[in-house]
């Protein structure tokens, strides 16, 4: 991107006073927040707290209950069903869960979205597919069947099929629950290496401390008992000298921080 | 987009040494229009040397990571020697990380997986073996069950008696009449011929109480909780609930298939006996709109069938509630968990299926049976 046009100033995600929650139940109310072009920005909160819930609702699952959430020009708190499918091409999200298709080899669960939105020939985006799969180093289980992955590496493929599209904004719920130290190293290296040659923007929820020190441009702190968005900013300031008390024993959880040795097997 | 109208990628023959040059942004836009000339390319070409030069790339996404592995991969196929140049510090560590572990030999589409379903799908002799198994094992927990019915989980129990049976009524209940009307219809006609009108009457109360009665109603069982059984335990074993229960010590036996098996034994005669009131009173508007009084078409009916005939009917009903809550629950327990969602469908299609031909041949080995002895 030689010229950098207005648009590249814009937030990738703007939200403007949202509320979200199940039916007239809000569980996080009046969160304002401009998610950068080209940031990596992990949330954290307790379980429970309602990190899966504002996902869903940034990802279009769901309609907050109130505010605005614009992606890319579109405010998909109130935009119509078709005008949302040309935003779903915007990012790709890994879901808590995983939710890779049973029925499908791992390879072709990677290929499913090139399939449904792009024109690539069959053969390219089999190369395409096993790329991804090399990024999150699984490429040697590409004819497998999820169920024969273990958790972990359920975990890889559902991240590279969210890779499929080259999204420019990537959604994860919790990438590295259930991952060795080592591989959810592996992953942080991946995420900050496609943030910078590519500039993709990353919505990351996650816990875990290593990474968010590591790779964190910024960290949004979410609270449910409080029910909405407690402090944002430069993990390392957060940690160190953060008015709120929550988010400094978040940020000090046990010295697990990122020097902390490997546990004994 | 102008970015992407620039990519280029140049293939070029220099001394033997096949030139290929990516440049600008390298992504899904530009392998769409580059991948079939450039992969048809290095498949043609029959230099021994290959060099890849990205020095020219401004850009490379995972479209394009997939692009020039791709390509490399096509060259050294054919034994062609690749080198790599003009690679950016970054681009060198995704291409590194995104070309680990690659095994072209590992389809997309798991070739294994058509014998899996061969392997998968019991010949009859094994199935008709694993449902004697089957029924071996719920009979050991009924045991138990009988002697503490605390190992019966009521709740449960009463529940799916509740869906298996209170909530059939209605359906049974149509269908029953509709049998009966229809029974009563199209042998009026024939009968008539004899000036045996009133005999209609008799044929309705036997076909209906000792066939059509039970019949219909397993039908409709098989087909709404034999079904339903297959795909909630099914469901469950994929989701490795199942698993889960046995790791608490929980027999899926006593916790999944009893109750359901209690249910269904108890139910399907219940709703036999409204399928043939209601076939009765089915026949019985088609008998008093040829004249006839619901008080002589009744005594008819009584005079043709005995307390056996309902008995029969009834017994009948039992056993193929058995046979529906015994086929369903074990589809649903043999659904394997590697074949996901679609084994679930699979298992829930075999079960009603499956349940509906037990059915029959069930019912004409005790109407023989019936017959032999003289009831
Ligand atoms: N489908 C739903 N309907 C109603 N309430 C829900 C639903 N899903 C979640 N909740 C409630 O919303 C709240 C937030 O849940 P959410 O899944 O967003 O938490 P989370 O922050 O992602 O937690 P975790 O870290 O455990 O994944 C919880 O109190 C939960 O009970
Ligand atoms: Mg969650």
């Amino acid at each position: 991107m030689s010229t950098v046009s207005p648009e590249t100033l814009e937030p990738a995600i703007r939200l403007r006073g949202v509320s979200v929650g199940y039916g007239s139940h809000v569980i996080l109310k009046d969160l304002t927040l401009d998610i950068r072009q080209g940031e990596i920005i992990f949330i954290g909160g307790g379980s429970g707290a309602g990190k899966t819930t504002l996902l869903s609702n940034l990802t279009t699952l769901n309609r907050p209950i109130a505010g605005e959430i614009w992606i890319g020009g579109i405010d998909v708190a109130s935009a119509a069903e078709d005008a949302l499918q040309s935003v779903r091409r915007q990012f790709g999200v890994m879901y808590q869960l995983g939710a890779l298709f049973n029925s499908m080899t791992v390879l072709e669960n990677v290929m499913l979205p090139m399939e449904e939105f792009t024109n690539l020939p069959r053969e390219a985006r089999e190369e395409v597919a096993r790329a991804k799969l090399g990024l999150v180093d699984l490429a040697s289980a590409a004819a497998k069947m999820p169920s024969e992955l273990s958790g972990g590496m359920q975990k890889r493929a559902a991240i590279a099929r969210a890779l499929a599209l080259d999204a420019p904004i990537i959604f994860l719920d919790e990438p590295s629950a259930g991952l060795d130290p080592m591989t959810s190293a592996d992953l942080d290296s991946l995420i900050q290496t496609l943030n910078e040659t590519l500039g993709v923007t990353f919505v990351i929820i996650s816990h875990e401390l290593a990474s968010i020190f590591a790779i964190a441009h910024r960290f949004a702190m979410i609270d449910g008992k409080r029910g909405g968005l407690v402090e944002v900013g430069d993990p390392r300031v957060m940690r160190d000298s953060s008015s709120d008390p929550l988010v400094r024993k978040f940020l000090n959880r046990q010295g697990v921080a990122i020097h902390s040795a490997p546990a004994p097997h | 987009m102008t970015e992407t109208a620039t990519a280029q990628i140049s293939i070029t023959d220099e001394a033997g040494v096949l030139c290929v040059r990516p440049m600008g942004r390298i992504d899904a836009a530009a392998l769409t229009s580059h991948w079939d000339a450039s992969a048809a390319r290095v498949r043609t070409s029959a230099t021994q040397s290959m060099s890849v030069d990205l020095s020219g790339v401004t850009q490379l996404d995972g479209a394009g990571l997939g692009l020039i592995l791709g390509l490399e991969y096509l060259a050294t196929a054919r034994g062609c020697v690749v080198r790599r140049q003009g690679v950016t510090e970054a681009h060198a560590r995704l291409l590194e990380m995104a070309s680990r572990g690659q095994d072209r030999t590992l389809r997309a589409v798991n070739q294994g997986f058509l014998e899996h379903i061969g392997d998968a799908t019991m010949s009859i002799v094994a199935y008709v073996k694993e449902l004697v198994r089957f029924r071996g094992e719920l009979m050991l927990a009924l045991l138990a069950a009988i002697r503490n019915p605390r190992q019966l989980r009521w709740g449960d129990t009463m529940r799916e008696m509740a869906v298996v049976g209170a909530h059939a009524v209605p359906v049974v209940a149509l269908l029953g009449f509709l049998i009966g009307g229809i029974i009563a219809f199209q042998t009026m006609a024939p009968f008539a011929k004899y000036g045996a009108q009133l005999q209609v009457a008799d044929v309705v109360g036997v076909s209906i109480l000792r066939e059509l009665g039970p019949l219909i109603t397993a039908i409709l069982v098989a087909g709404r909780s034999g079904a339903a059984f297959a795909a909630t335990i099914g469901t469950m074993k994929v989701g490795q609930e199942v698993d889960a229960l046995r790791t608490f010590g929980i027999a899926p036996m006593r916790f999944l298939v009893l109750p359901r098996f209690v249910a269904c034994v108890c139910m399907t005669p219940l709703l036999a006996v409204f399928a043939d009131l209601m076939g009765i009173a089915g026949g019985s508007v088609i008998m008093m709109s040829e004249g006839f009084s619901f008080r002589q078409y009744l005594n008819e009916v009584q005079v043709a069938v005995d307390a056996s005939s309902f008995l029969q009917g009834l017994v009948k009903a039992g056993v193929f509630g058995a046979l529906i809550a015994v086929i369903g629950c074990q589809r649903g327990l043999a659904t394997a968990k590697e074949d996901g969602a679609r084994a679930v469908g699979d298992q829930t299609t075999k079960a009603v299926v499956s349940s509906i031909v037990m059915i029959v041949i069930a019912d004409a080995i005790m109407g023989v049976f019936f017959y032999t002895i003289g009831i």
